[in-house]
C-alpha cells in the first residue's frame, strides 16, 4: 500500500511540476491534427452554408476536449465560418455557452476593432436528446433552420441572418465532433449521412479512444483527429504559424505536463521489470 | 387454466409491440427515398422520432423511484449505513430542488424576452397581412392592430424598466452598466419608433408605414437580444442560481474531473505493477507502448532524430497498421454478434435460459 | 463516396442472408445437431471465482457498467444468469450495482428466475440490485465504495465501458477480488487485461452467454453470427486480392466487395 502512494504522489507531481513552474515545449507533430488543420483551412463557405460542431464532453473530459473545443473553435471563426453548436449529451451545456464566447473574447482582444458576436459567427442549438435518432431526424429533414427551431436562449433562428435559410443537411460543409463519450461519434458516422451527400467530419477525441478513432482515419470516414490534449497542442502550433499573435501557452503548459508524465509511466515500468530481476539476483547471492 | 390463457396473451401482446417497435425504423432504412416520401414518413419522420425519444425519457423515474425506495427504507428501518442513505436522500432532494428553481427561472426568463421580442413579430406580422391578405382568416382592422401594438410595447418597455432597476442593485457585476446602456440605447430606438406609429395615420398601408413597421421589427429584435444577456445576468444574481452554481459547477464537476483525474494516478500503480515483461509477446507489447508513448510526447524527439529515427513516424505506422487491424477486427466481430442478437431480440425469439414464463 | 441512408441491394442481400442462417441454425439445433464451441479461459473462470468466494465467505460482485438495453445487455444477462444460479447454490451474497434504470427490471428478473432455477426463490434479495447513479464517475465511485465496503471476492464486469473501467478494476484489484471482465469497448480491453485477471474481448462476451448455458437458442445464435463472420473474411479476402492485383487487372478490380455494397438502386441495370 504504501508502494502505491508513493506511484501516486509522483504521479501527481510529474502532471503539477510544470503547471505550477509553468514550463512549456514545444509539443510533437501529429499528422492527424495537421490533417485537421488543412481540412478546416480547406473548407470553402458559401452564404447559407455553416459547420456543425458537437461538444459532447462534461466535466469529467474537460481536461483533454476543451482545449480541442477551443482551437477548432479558434479556427473556424478566424475563417469566419458561422457555427452551429449542438450537444448529445446533457452536461455539456455549460460548455455550448462558455467556449465559444471565451474565443470570442479572445479573438477580439487579439484584433480590436473586430468582433465575433453570438448569432453572426456561432449559435448555440443547445442539449438535443435522442443521439442517433436525433440525428437521423435531423438527416431527414427539409430545412435546418425550421428543424433546429430555437436556439438555446429562445430566439428562433430566423432571427439570426447567417442561420436564417439553412435548407437541408447537405448545406453543412463540416462536421465537428469533440467528445470523451463511447458510442456518441458512431452515431455521427453511422447518421449523418445521406443518399449523395456525407460530410468532412473531423473528430476531436480523447487518449483512450484514439485508437478507435483511427480505423475511420484509416479509412476516410474521418478527415482529421485531435488525439487528446497533444492533438490540440500541435493544432495550435500550426494555428499559431499561420496567425503569430494567436496565444496558446497555457495548452503547451498543458502538453508539457502530460508529456512528463508519459515519461514517469515509462520509468515506472521500467522499474517495475527491473526491480523483480534485481530482487531475484540479489536473493541468487545471498 | 385461466391463468395460462392470460399469460399467453400477455406473451404474444409483448411480440407484438417488440416488432411494432423495431418495424418503423427497420421499414424506414429498408424501403428507398421514393418509397418513403410516397408512403408521408418523410414528413412525420420527426414527430415519430421525437414519440421515440420521449418513451425512453420515462425511463428517467424508474432510477429516482429506487433510489428513494431502497435509501428510504434504510433510513425508516435505521439498517446499517442508512446515515449514508439520509445523505444520498438529502443530497438528491436539494439537487431536483435548485436544478427544478433554476429551470422555472430559466423559462420565465425565456417568456420574457419572448414577449419582447413578440413586438417585432407582431409588427412583421401586420406589415405581410396588410400586404399580402390572408385568406383563410379574418383580420382585424390595421389601426387596432397598430393600437395593440402600442399597448403591447408600453406593457414591455414597463418590464424592461423594472429589470434594468434591478440590475442597478448592490451587487451588480461590473458588465451592469455596459448591458443596461446598451438595453437602453435599444429601447430609447423603439420607444422613438413607437411615438412616430403614434402619430402617423393608420387608414391604409403607405410606404412610411411600412418602413416604420420594418424599424421596428429590427428594433425589438436587437431590443429581446439586450434584454435577454440582462435578464441572464440578473439571474445570475439570484440566490437560487448561486446555489446551483455551487452545487453543480462547485461539486458535481469538480467531483466528476476529480474522478476522471484518479485514471492518471491508477494507470501508474498498473504500470508498475501489471506490465511485466513475462513472454515474447508481453514483450513487443511493453515495446510497442513505450514507442507510442515517446512518440506522442516532444521530449526525447530530438535525441531520436540523431540517431535517425522519427518517433511519430513509429507511432503513425502502429496506431494505421496493426491498432487498426486488431481494433477493425474486434469491432466486426462484436457489431456482427450485435447484429444476430439484435434481429433475435426483435423477433422475440427468447432464450428459455433466462426467461421462465415459458415453463 | 455518397451516404447510407436506405439500404443498397448488397446490404439487403447480406442482412436476408444473416436472417436466413439464424433461421437455419435454429432449425439444425432444433433437430438436436450440437455445435461445438471451443473453450474460453475467461468463462471457465467465472466458476472458480464464485466458488473462492464461497470459501472466503465474500460477496460477489456483477455489474453491467454503461450498458443500455440492447443485444449487449441480453448477452450480458445470460452470463449473469449462469453467476446467480451458483450464487444461490452455494448460499452467496450477489450485489449488482446498475447505472441503467431502464436494464434494472430485465436485471431483477434475470437473478429472480436464476434464484428460482436453484430452488432458492426466497433466497433472492431485490435489494442486491442497486441503481448507484446514470453520471459515469457518480457510478464508479459508488462502485468503489460498495467494492471496499463489503470487500468483495470476486467481481464480474460484463458489457459496455468507457473511462471508468480502470477506476472499476482497480477498486477490485485493491480489495484482492478475482475479476473477470468482458467488454464490448476495445479501448478498455487494454486496461481490463492490466487490472483483471482474465478478459474476454470483443464477441467473446456474446459467446460466453451460449458456452455457460449450452441453451439451443443462443448457441444457434452464436452459430450464425461466427458463419456471417466467415463471409465477412470472405468479403475483406477478396477485396485485398483485388486490390493487389489492380495495378495488373484495373477492369476486374474494380468490382471491388465495398463498391457492391454501397452501389444504390440505380446502379443495376435491370
Amino acid at each position: 500500500m504504501g508502494g502505491r502512494r508513493i506511484i501516486y504522489l509522483l504521479m501527481i507531481f510529474a502532471v503539477a511540476a510544470p503547471i505550477i513552474v509553468g514550463f512549456s515545449q514545444r509539443p510533437s507533430r501529429l499528422q492527424s491534427a495537421e490533417r485537421m488543420y488543412e481540412v478546416v483551412e480547406s473548407v470553402r463557405i458559401e452564404p447559407g452554408e455553416v459547420a456543425l460542431v458537437w461538444l459532447d464532453f462534461g466535466p469529467n473530459t474537460t481536461a483533454e476536449n476543451e482545449p480541442q473545443a477551443t482551437v477548432l473553435l479558434e479556427h473556424l471563426f478566424r475563417r469566419r465560418i458561422p457555427v452551429i453548436l449542438l450537444s448529445q449529451y446533457q452536461q455539456s451545456e455549460r460548455f455550448l455557452e462558455s467556449i465559444p464566447r471565451k474565443v470570442a473574447k479572445r479573438l477580439e482582444r487579439e484584433m480590436p476593432g473586430q468582433h465575433w458576436r453570438y448569432g453572426e459567427a456561432w449559435i448555440n442549438g443547445g442539449f438535443r436528446p435522442g443521439s442517433g435518432i436525433f440525428i437521423q431526424s435531423m438527416v431527414s429533414a427539409p430545412d435546418l433552420t425550421k428543424f433546429l427551431g430555437r436556439d438555446v436562449q429562445g430566439m428562433p433562428l430566423t432571427h439570426y441572418p447567417n442561420f436564417a435559410s439553412l435548407g437541408g443537411v447537405e448545406r453543412v460543409k463540416l462536421v465537428g465532433e469533440i467528445t470523451g463519450l463511447v458510442g456518441v461519434f458512431d452515431n455521427i458516422i453511422q447518421f449523418l449521412q445521406k443518399d449523395g451527400y456525407r460530410p468532412t467530419i473531423v473528430h476531436g477525441c480523447t487518449s483512450i479512444t484514439i485508437p478507435e478513432a483511427y480505423i475511420f482515419l484509416d479509412s476516410g470516414q474521418l478527415k482529421g483527429l485531435l488525439e487528446g490534449i497533444a492533438g490540440a497542442a500541435w493544432y495550435s502550433e500550426v494555428i499559431k504559424r499561420a496567425y503569430p499573435e494567436s496565444d496558446n501557452k497555457k495548452l503547451l503548459v498543458t502538453n508539457t505536463s502530460l508529456g512528463l508524465a508519459h515519461l514517469v509511466l515509462i520509468l515506472l515500468i521500467v522499474f517495475g521489470n527491473v526491480a523483480p530481476l534485481m530482487k531475484k539476483f540479489r536473493r541468487g547471492d545471498g | 387454466m385461466v391463468a395460462q390463457d392470460v399469460n399467453d396473451a400477455r406473451k404474444k401482446l409483448i411480440r407484438v409491440f417488440t416488432f411494432l417497435g423495431g418495424i418503423y425504423f427497420f421499414l424506414h432504412f429498408l424501403l428507398p427515398e421514393s418509397a418513403v416520401s410516397y408512403l408521408g414518413w418523410r414528413a412525420n419522420h420527426e414527430a415519430i422520432s421525437n414519440g421515440f425519444i420521449v418513451v425512453g425519457a420515462m425511463a428517467l423515474g424508474l432510477g429516482i423511484f429506487n433510489i428513494v425506495r431502497d435509501h428510504g427504507a434504510r433510513c425508516v428501518f435505521k439498517r446499517s449505513g442508512w446515515f449514508n442513505s439520509l445523505a444520498l436522500l438529502l443530497g438528491l432532494s436539494s439537487m431536483l430542488f435548485v436544478t427544478t428553481g433554476q429551470w422555472i427561472n430559466g423559462q420565465k426568463n425565456s417568456s420574457d424576452v419572448r414577449r419582447v421580442r413578440l413586438t417585432g413579430e407582431f409588427a412583421s406580422r401586420i406589415l405581410s397581412d396588410a400586404e399580402r391578405p390572408p385568406q383563410d382568416r379574418a383580420v382585424p382592422p390595421l389601426s387596432a392592430r397598430i393600437t395593440a401594438l402600442l399597448g403591447h410595447q408600453r406593457a414591455q418597455a414597463s418590464a424592461i424598466e423594472g429589470e434594468i432597476a434591478v440590475s442597478l442593485g448592490p451587487d451588480a457585476p461590473a458588465s451592469a452598466p455596459m448591458l443596461i446602456g446598451e438595453v437602453k440605447s435599444k429601447l430609447d430606438a423603439l420607444d422613438q419608433d413607437m411615438s412616430e406609429i403614434a402619430r402617423v395615420p393608420w387608414e391604409a398601408l403607405g410606404p412610411q408605414q411600412k418602413a416604420l413597421l420594418e424599424r421596428v421589427a429590427q428594433n425589438a429584435t436587437k431590443l429581446a437580444s439586450a434584454y435577454s444577456l440582462i435578464k441572464q445576468a440578473n439571474h445570475s444574481r439570484t440566490r437560487i442560481h448561486k446555489l446551483y452554481t455551487f452545487l453543480y459547477d462547485g461539486l458535481f464537476n469538480q467531483l466528476g474531473s476529480a474522478m476522471f483525474a484518479l485514471l492518471g494516478v491508477y494507470i501508474g500503480a498498473a504500470a508498475y505493477r501489471a506490465f511485466r515483461v513475462r513472454s515474447l509477446e508481453s514483450g513487443l507489447m511493453m515495446a510497442t507502448a513505450v514507442l507510442v508513448m515517446l512518440g506522442q510526447i516532444s521530449l526525447g524527439e530530438s535525441q531520436a532524430a540523431r540517431a535517425g529515427v522519427s518517433l511519430q513516424d513509429i507511432r503513425q505506422w502502429l496506431l494505421e497498421v496493426p491498432n487498426s487491424a486488431a481494433f477493425r477486427a474486434i469491432r466486426l466481430g462484436a457489431g456482427v454478434a450485435g447484429l444476430m442478437l439484435a434481429i433475435r431480440m426483435w423477433l422475440s425469439i427468447e432464450s428459455t435460459s433466462f426467461s421462465s414464463r415459458e415453463r | 463516396m455518397s451516404g447510407l441512408e436506405h439500404v443498397t441491394p448488397g446490404i439487403l442481400c447480406v442482412l436476408i442472408f444473416a436472417g436466413w442462417l439464424l433461421y437455419r441454425e435454429l432449425s439444425r439445433v432444433k433437430q438436436g445437431y450440437v455445435h461445438f464451441i471451443r473453450r474460453i479461459p475467461g468463462v471457465d473462470a467465472l466458476e472458480s471465482a464464485v466458488g473462492r468466494c464461497a470459501e472466503q465467505g465474500r460477496p460477489v460482485v456483477f455489474t453491467t457498467a454503461l450498458t443500455d438495453v440492447g443485444p449487449t445487455l441480453y448477452a450480458c444477462l445470460g452470463v449473469l444468469h449462469s453467476i446467480a444460479r451458483r450464487v444461490a447454490q452455494y448460499k452467496l451474497k450477489l450485489l449488482i450495482p446498475q447505472y441503467t434504470p431502464e436494464a434494472m427490471a430485465l436485471v431483477e428478473d434475470t437473478v429472480r428466475d436464476a434464484y428460482r432455477e436453484a430452488g432458492r426463490s426466497s433466497s433472492f434479495d431485490p435489494e442486491s440490485i442497486k441503481f448507484l447513479s446514470s453520471e459515469q464517475f457518480a457510478f464508479a465511485s459508488g462502485y468503489m465504495g460498495l467494492m471496499h465496503r463489503e470487500k468483495a471476492g470476486a467481481a464480474f464486469m460484463f458489457g459496455a465501458f468507457a473511462a471508468e473501467a480502470l477506476v472499476l478494476a482497480e477498486a477490485g484489484q485493491q480489495v484482492g477480488a478475482r475479476q473477470v471482465a468482458a467488454s464490448v469497448s476495445p479501448e478498455q480491453v487494454a486496461f481490463f487485461i492490466c487490472t483483471c485477471d482474465y478478459t474476454l474481448i470483443g464477441e467473446e462476451l456474446f459467446g460466453s452467454s451460449a458456452y455457460l448455458s449450452r441453451e439451443p437458442v443462443q448457441v444457434a445464435t452464436l452459430a450464425a453470427q461466427d458463419r456471417l463472420k466467415l463471409l465477412c473474411l470472405g468479403f475483406i479476402v477478396i477485396g485485398v486480392l483485388l486490390a493487389t492485383i489492380q495495378p495488373w487487372a484495373p477492369r476486374v478490380a474494380s468490382i471491388m466487395p465495398d463498391r457492391l455494397l454501397s452501389s444504390d438502386w440505380g446502379a443495376i441495370s435491370w
